[in-house]
Parts: structure tokens; C-alpha cells; sequence
């Protein structure tokens, strides 16, 4: 810890208080997820099975945000749905970025035809509207967490390509690379062992930024029916399915949209901070 | 915030610039760091004073502190006396946001980053000048502007007046720079480190340039530098000022004839030019290093700055 | 003196420079007009690949469970089903060249038919978001600057990053809550209100109609309908361009132009207003593109909260029911737009910066 501490971004890291909020909120979502069989107050009403004796309660002492119309616990489908939530965007990354990056390296690298290629390329997919693109992937699939996991990471590997690619192009000036070149280091040493460590700073705190963003798209996905389905606890399908017993059971759509927002919003701000600390770590 | 019309200087105030043991500390995160340690000169009507010094002795922080722009800082504590004429302008904010660019103005190191990209030389002196008259008209204003760059010797000024100031070379721009400085006349132009970004040859042309349009209005300058061969063709009187302290005052004859303060000293050998690499490394303590302030004769101020 | 020429590239061709070059606006505008369109072929590509490559048979799914085997062949032939791909892709185009976007399985009508029907409500609602975000955003990140450091300069951060981190259909939801149910001051949904009849569709936007042909109490109940849809679609948009305005501000802030502002004397509402404002517009411009593209987006979701007869919930719907035509044909018009959005903000990035306007050579 004190190794940490010495760390000239960590003291910028820590000073900024929207920073700290943000690991906060951060760790509460992580917790949930992973600690979600232990922290969950009803753990089967993950399912479809709820309290028969108790729906479409409003938050009170037993339940504490309330119960849907099949009388299952929110809290606990919120906290699972935080599960379903961070599975999700982890797929999705693990899949997009190494996609994008090695493209965004290749692209950066070589000369400019492959260059305009690959970009052309990467173009495309960022033509259109993320939301558009997914949604429209969807449309050719049958609605499935695993289907809307495919077509998020579909439309997201562009992001990453682009990165990479102006990252790898300033890279190419720099004196290390010339010097690999020299002495007749071949071109995946080049990119894998030499210009990717320089440019993984950057692309680890937009990976911390995008979780947040895919959980964000994914929960439009759902809510507009094309994510899970039920009875798995997704939060997007949760603001939809309570959006229609609005405004006599607001707890149904209001809380799963705030736990939205928590997650979203902290991952944000501790993207940002690492990306502040990382500033002044230069 | 109403702008104030700033006092003009009254023909009897001899002393343009008057400084009197001004302190200046910064509170960092390690407790405070006192950067000018009572610093005082004074700058007379129609001369040309230079203020000397490696980068870091507190040199280019009097400059601004002369126009006012540092003490609001955060942080920043500062004692002491700033007299333009014979008003103070420390603790009165009004006054000297009112002077800035009317009694008062500046010419930065660097003209080209120094002027907005965004807007045309044109706009800029019409800001300049609807600053010290806002009713002014366009066409009064872009006479005018005709005019200060035909004072410095800038062929086509319309031509200039419509470009950017990225268009322009390095001479060019210090010169439009020179004449924003002089447009509304004021009775003081505090000059940091003029045309040290320029090459060699066009610098002393830009200088002489400033020099001629300086005397013909009877302008007083305070002239920051580190160029002692500047200072010794424009100079009238210098200041040598090292890490926040003053140690040495005279005329420019005196102090290239008779330096007395073993920093002036080494600054001398170290001619032609001095940079960071090549300034001497004085050990505190040289030999009357550590003494009071050096003034030569007849250099000292003149009791007459009315209160 | 030879420096006091200007540098070639403004000055009119002499008789000793080589021949005028293109004006960069023009340079800009074929450039982004070729790559557009080099990303739309691919785009339909894209599309088209992905539409005939899922499991199930078009013809039989067009067809419906009881045609017999014969109609289903006859489908297949009339549609080109029966060819290799790249034929397919081929006849598709061409249909396309024609402006024939296919036939809605939905709604029974050709996609063209669909979308201009339902395209100029999902365009006045992000145009009118749109608006909210440059003339809220943009302020509020100016304002933010020049307070930095007092307390609204911190509630407007932490309100931005709320904005940001919220899906727009939970601002929907939200919005929906307090100012229509809660506080009726706002309509629940739809674009009018049923017993009033619409303006003549002159342009099909009811503000512009209402106004071309007097209708006051259209104009006020279209403007009452779009309000809390555009500011639920608009919210995320505002607080991303308050954000970056804000940091683009401040960053000029540090320039040396901005001290000679001050040693000059301008006045600091001049300066935040004028004199640092243009410079910081450039980076915020590039951004709003991206911005109007994820509000092409999002209006999928604001326009199924509110029941917005829009473009977007007409893709919801042939995407539930996997009307392929309409799919691909909303994609592309959708896509179009995009496109044709970035170009224009493109543009307006080299007509407001003068470095790129008067750069000599390559934009």
C-alpha cells in the first residue's frame, strides 16, 4: 500500500474527490456482483418464483425497495441484475478490445493502403449510430442476453481499432521503434512487444470508462425487449417492465433505472480519475 | 463591473513606477514559498529601465505583479508598495484593472502565441482600442489601427489588419504586437523579454524599431531580460535581481564599467548571451555575496513621490 | 523590407507561384463526400450480408406457414432468392439506384412509403434536441469555466456526469414521472393532442406547418408534446457538451493569448464570452457530431417511452417483427443522415477554424 501511495498519479487519484466516489460506487457494483449469493436478502426470487403473499408491495421493512407484480424482491433482482450487468460488459470487452486493438495496430502500422482499408473499415461501423447498429444486428438474431452481448461487441471493437490507431501512428515516430526495426525485429515483435505497452495506459482506462457504457447500451438493448429475457434479472428489461406501472408502483422502473445510473455513473468517474492520475503520472 | 476612468499622471509625477519592498509568497502544498524577498526600484518619466536576471529570480513575476495580474491568485500573499504615478494598485483592484491597457500595458516574449489565432489583427485592435474609448467607432478604430502599423514600418497594413496572426513571420508579429502595445498610449509599457524569440539580426531591428516609437512618445519602460546585450544598447538604468533580491543598481555606463556584486560580475564574463546552461554557478559564499543591496550613484529615487 | 510580404498562400497567384489551389472548404467537402459515400456501399454491404445470412428462409417467412411449397419457389425466384449472393447484392442496388427500399412485411406498404412517413417526426424531435443542446450545453460549460472552482461550477460537474451516465430512456421514464403524472404540466405522450388535427403536411414538421399556415394552437400543443421527449433524448447530449465545453475553455484559459487579454485590460465577461470562447468552439464542434449521431440513437428509446410516431419506434417494431426490407432500409436512411450530419459539422469546424481555412495545401 504504501508502494501505491508514492505513486505520483495515485496522490492526484486520491485528491480528487469525484475520483474516490467513483471507486466507491464502483466497488459497491463489483461486490454485488460477485458476492451476490451471499448479500441478496431472497436469493430464489432471482428466478421466477417471488413471495405470492407479498406483491407488488412498496418498499417497506421486509422488503426494502419493494416487490414486482409476481412478488419477488427487487433488491435482490437489482443485485443480480448488477451481476448479469458486469458479466456482460466483461464478454463484451474481453472480446472488442483485443479485436480492435490488433486491428488499430496493424492499421497504424502498415502502409496506406491498409491503412485507408482497415479505416474505411472501421468507419462503417461507426457510421452508424451504436444503438442503431445493435438494435439492427439484433434484429437478424432471436433476443438473448448472449445475442445482445454479440451485437454490442460487435458494434464496439471500432472504438478500440481507432484508438489504437492514432496511438500506433504517433508511436511509429519514436525512437524505440526505429531502433526495432534496425536491428530486423519482425513485426509482431514490433507491435506486441514494443508499441502496445506504450499504448495500453490509454486503452485500460477507456476499458474502465466503456463498462460503464455497456452496461449503459446494453440496458437500452433490454429495454427495448431485445436483450434477456425473462425471468433473468436484467435491469434494462426491469425499467421496462415497471415503466408500464407507472406512476402507482414507481419503485418497479425508478429503482432499477437509479442502480443503472450508479453503475454507469461510477465507472465514469473512476475512468476519469484514472485517466487525470495517468495525466499526471507523465 | 464599471470600468473606472484611471487617473492620468499628473506632469508633476516624476516617478512613473514606483516599487517599494515588495514581498511575494505562494502557499504550496509544503507551506509557503516566499519568491520576492522586498524588492524595490522605480521607473522616472521617459527613461528605460531593465530588470536582470537568470529565469527564476522573480523577474517576470514583478512584471505581472506591476500590472496587477497575479495577486488574485490562489494563494499568493503580497506586501509591500506598487505605485503607478501616484496611486497605489496594490489592494486596489479597480484601479488597476481600469490602468491595463489604458495607462499601462505589456508586450510578451512571444508575439505569435501572444495574439488569439482566432481573430483577425484587426479584430484585436479594435479590442485594444474600444477598450480605452468603448463608443469608438469601426471606421475611427481601423484608422487608427492603419496608423500604429504604419509606425512600425509594416507595408500593407490592410492587408496585414485582415490576416491572422499565424500568417505572419516572427518579425512581423512582434511588430503588430509592439504597435497593440503603443496604440492607446499609455505612460508605462512593461516589455518581457521582447524579441528573445526572434533571430538575432531581426530582434535588433524589432528593437530599435521599439526604441525610436518609445522615445518619440516619451513612454516609460520597464524591460525584462536576461540579455545583457540588449539591455546595455536600450537600457537607461538597471536592476540586477537574483532568486527574489535586488543586488544590484546602477546606470547602464556603471554597471558595464564598474560592476561591483560578484553575480554581476559572472553575468559580464558570461557574455554574449546568457542562457540557462551557461550561467554561472556563484557559490553563496563568494565573497560579498551576501551583501546589502549594491546602488551606485545617483541612482537612488528621489523623495518626491507625492503620497 | 522583404518580411513584410505575407507568405504565399493568401496572397492572389503571381505570375511565379504555381496554379491556385482549391479553396480547403471545397478539399474538405469532396473528401468527406468520397469517404461517405465508400462507407455507405459498405454499410449496405454490411447489412445486406447480415440480412441473408440468418437461419430461415425470407420467402417462407415473407409467406407465412400455409403457402404451399410452389408459391414459396415463386417467391424465392421473383426476389432473387435463388441466386449467389453477390447477384443478389447486385439486384439490390439496383432496386435502390431506382429508390425502391423493398416492401414492408408489417405494414404492408413499400419501406419508402414507411419511412417518409414516419422520418419527419423523429427528425423535429431530434432537431429540436438538438437545439437544446448547443443553446443549454454550450452556455452552461462557458459559465462553468469562468466560475471554475466556485460551488456552480461543482453542481454543474457532478449534474453533467449524471446527465452523461443516464440512459436516455431512464430520463424518459424519470421525466415522464414528475412532469406528467406527478405534476401534469406536460402531455404523457404522443405528438398532439388526439382531438386537435394536425397542420397540413407541408414539410411534415408540425412546428414548421403549424407556423406556414397560422395555426397558433397547433405551434403551442406540438411545442408542449416535443418538450419532455426532446429533453429526455437532449439531457445526456447537454451534459457531455457542458463537459467539454468546460474543459476546452479552461484549457484556453492557460494560453498566453488569454494573459494579454488580461494585461490588456478586457473585461472578463468579454473574454468568456468572445475572446476564448471561439477558439475553444473547434474541439466542442467535432464532438456535437458524434452527439448527433448517438441522438439518432437514442430517439429508438425516447420514442417508445412517449409513443412518438417516429422513425425510430417504426424500427423497434420491423425489428421485433424481423421485417428484413424495412430493417435494412431504415438502417441506411438512418445511416445517411448520420453521415450527412458529420459532414456538415465538418464543415462548420473549417469555416470557424481560420488555421484550417488559410493552411496551405492538405485540410
Amino acid at each position: 500500500m504504501k508502494v501505491l501511495a508514492d505513486l505520483p498519479g495515485w496522490r492526484a487519484f486520491r485528491r480528487n474527490p469525484m475520483s474516490l466516489i467513483g471507486l466507491v460506487l464502483v466497488a459497491v457494483v463489483v461486490c454485488s456482483a460477485l458476492f451476490a449469493d451471499l448479500i441478496a436478502p431472497y436469493p430464489s426470487h432471482a428466478g421466477s418464483i417471488g413471495d405470492f403473499a407479498a406483491m407488488d408491495a412498496p418498499p417497506n421493512g421486509k422488503y426494502l425497495l419493494g416487490t414486482d407484480t409476481i412478488g419477488r424482491d427487487l433488491l435482490t433482482r437489482i443485485i443480480y441484475g448488477y451481476r448479469l450487468s458486469l458479466e456482460m460488459a466483461v464478454v463484451v470487452l474481453a472480446i472488442t478490445t483485443p479485436i480492435g486493438v490488433v486491428i488499430g495496430l496493424v492499421a497504424g502500422y502498415l502502409g496506406p493502403v491498409w491503412s485507408y482499408v482497415l479505416m474505411r473499415l472501421t468507419d462503417v461501423f461507426l457510421s452508424i449510430p451504436p444503438l442503431v447498429l445493435a438494435m439492427s444486428i439484433m434484429g437478424f438474431l432471436e433476443p438473448s442476453a448472449i445475442h445482445g452481448m454479440m451485437a454490442v461487441a460487435a458494434m464496439w471493437w471500432p472504438w478500440y481499432a481507432r484508438l489504437t490507431y492514432n496511438l500506433t501512428r504517433a508511436e511509429k515516430q519514436e525512437g524505440y521503434v526505429l531502433a526495432a526495426e534496425t536491428v530486423g525485429a519482425g513485426m509482431p515483435h514490433i507491435l506486441f512487444r514494443e508499441i502496445l505497452p506504450n499504448c495500453l495506459p490509454a486503452i485500460f482506462t477507456k476499458m474502465t470508462i466503456d463498462v460503464g457504457f455497456v452496461i449503459l447500451i446494453a440496458s437500452s438493448l433490454s429495454f427495448l425487449g431485445l436483450g434477456a429475457q425473462a425471468p433473468t434479472p436484467d435491469l434494462g428489461s426491469m425499467v421496462a417492465d415497471g415503466a408500464k406501472y407507472m406512476p402507482d408502483s414507481w419503485w418497479l422502473a425508478l429503482f432499477p433505472a437509479l442502480a443503472i445510473l450508479i453503475a454507469v455513473m461510477g465507472f465514469n468517474l473512476l475512468g476519469d480519475g484514472l485517466r487525470e492520475a495517468a495525466d499526471a503520472s507523465r | 463591473m464599471p470600468l473606472a476612468k484611471p487617473v492620468a499622471l499628473s506632469p508633476g509625477d516624476a516617478v512613473v513606477l514606483g516599487v517599494r519592498n515588495l514581498h511575494l509568497a505562494f502557499s504550496g502544498p509544503r507551506g509557503s514559498v516566499e519568491v520576492l524577498h522586498g524588492v524595490s526600484l522605480h521607473v522616472r518619466r521617459g527613461e528605460k529601465v531593465a530588470l536582470v536576471g537568470e529565469s527564476g529570480s522573480g523577474k517576470s513575476t514583478i512584471a505581472r505583479l506591476v500590472l496587477g495580474l497575479l495577486h488574485d491568485q490562489g494563494g499568493a500573499t503580497v506586501s509591500g508598495s506598487v505605485r503607478l504615478g501616484s496611486r497605489e494598485i496594490l489592494g486596489d483592484d479597480a484601479y488597476i484593472r481600469a490602468a491595463r491597457g489604458d495607462r499601462v500595458s505589456m508586450i510578451f516574449q512571444d508575439p505569435v502565441s501572444a495574439v488569439n489565432p482566432a481573430f483577425t489583427i484587426g479584430d484585436q485592435f479594435r479590442e485594444v482600442l474600444r477598450r480605452k474609448d468603448p463608443a469608438i467607432s469601426n471606421s475611427e478604430a481601423t484608422r487608427r489601427a492603419r496608423a500604429a502599423l504604419v509606425d512600425v514600418y509594416l507595408h500593407d497594413p490592410d492587408r496585414v489588419l485582415a490576416s491572422y496572426v499565424f500568417q505572419l513571420s516572427g518579425g512581423m508579429s512582434q511588430r503588430v504586437m509592439i504597435a497593440l502595445a503603443l496604440v492607446n498610449a499609455p505612460d508605462l509599457l512593461v516589455a518581457d523579454e521582447p524579441g528573445s524569440s526572434l533571430d538575432v539580426t531581426v530582434q535588433a531591428r524589432t528593437l530599435h524599431l521599439m526604441n525610436d516609437m518609445i522615445g518619440r512618445r516619451g513612454t516609460s519602460v520597464l524591460f525584462i531580460s536576461h540579455n545583457l546585450g540588449v539591455v546595455r544598447e536600450f537600457a537607461d538604468r538597471v536592476y540586477v535581481i537574483y532568486r527574489g533580491r535586488i543586488v544590484e543598481h546602477a546606470t547602464v555606463n556603471q554597471l558595464f564599467v564598474d560592476a561591483r556584486h560578484p553575480y554581476t560580475r559572472a553575468l559580464l564574463a558570461a557574455v554574449p548571451k546568457l542562457d540557462e546552461a551557461r550561467v554561472p554557478d556563484v557559490p553563496e559564499t563568494t565573497y560579498g555575496f551576501a551583501n546589502p543591496l549594491i546602488e551606485h550613484e545617483g541612482c537612488s529615487e528621489q523623495p518626491s513621490v507625492a503620497a | 523590407m522583404p518580411e513584410a510580404a505575407i507568405p504565399s498562400g493568401t496572397a492572389p497567384p503571381g505570375p511565379s507561384t504555381t496554379k491556385r489551389r482549391m479553396s480547403p472548404l471545397l478539399q474538405t467537402l469532396i473528401h468527406r463526400l468520397v469517404a461517405s459515400l465508400v462507407v455507405l456501399v459498405g454499410v449496405s454491404m454490411l447489412m445486406f450480408a447480415v440480412a441473408r445470412v440468418i437461419p430461415g428462409d425470407p420467402a417462407r417467412i415473407a409467406l407465412g406457414p400455409n403457402a404451399t411449397e410452389a408459391q414459396v419457389q415463386a417467391l424465392r425466384h421473383e426476389r432473387h432468392l435463388d441466386q449467389p449472393i453477390p447477384v443478389q447484392y447486385w439486384e439490390y442496388v439496383r432496386e435502390l439506384a431506382r429508390g425502391n427500399l423493398g416492401n414492408s412485411l408489417y405494414s404492408n406498404r413499400p419501406v419508402r412509403v414507411d419511412i417518409a412517413q414516419y422520418l419527419p417526426a423523429t427528425l423535429e424531435l431530434i432537431f429540436t434536441a438538438g437545439l437544446m443542446i448547443v443553446f443549454v450545453g454550450i452556455p452552461v460549460g462557458v459559465v462553468s469555466a469562468r466560475y471554475r472552482g466556485h460551488w456552480g461550477d461543482h453542481v454543474a460537474r457532478v449534474a453533467s456526469i449524471i446527465c452523461v451516465s443516464t440512459p436516455a430512456f431512464v430520463w424518459g421514464v424519470i421525466l415522464q414521472l414528475v412532469f406528467a403524472y406527478l405534476w401534469p404540466l406536460f402531455p404523457i405522450e404522443g405528438r398532439l393532442t388526439a382531438s386537435l388535427p394536425p397542420p397540413p403536411p407541408i414539410t411534415g414538421f408540425f412546428a414548421i406547418d403549424s407556423v406556414l399556415t397560422g395555426n397558433g394552437s397547433a405551434l403551442l400543443d406540438t411545442l408542449h408534446h416535443v418538450a419532455l421527449p426532446a429533453l429526455a433524448l437532449a439531457l445526456a447530449g447537454i451534459g457531455q457538451t457542458a463537459r467539454l465545453t468546460r474543459a476546452s475553455m479552461v484549457e484556453i484559459y492557460q494560453k498566453p493569448f488569454i494573459e494579454m487579454a488580461h494585461a490588456f485590460g478586457f473585461r472578463e465577461s468579454r473574454i468568456a464570452n468572445r475572446y476564448a470562447f471561439r477558439p475553444a468552439l473547434v474541439p466542442v464542434l467535432t464532438i456535437l457530431g458524434l452527439d448527433l449521431g448517438a441522438l439518432l440513437g437514442n430517439a429508438f428509446l425516447v420514442e417508445s417511452v412517449f409513443g412518438w410516431p417516429g422513425l425510430s419506434r417504426y424500427g423497434v417494431e420491423v425489428i421485433l417483427h424481423k421485417d428484413l426490407d424495412a430493417i435494412v432500409g431504415t438502417v441506411l436512411i438512418i445511416a445517411t443522415g448520420f453521415l450527412v450530419a458529420n459532414i456538415a459539422v465538418d464543415l462548420l469546424v473549417v469555416l470557424v477554424n481560420p488555421r484550417i481555412r488559410f493552411a496551405r495545401g492538405r485540410s
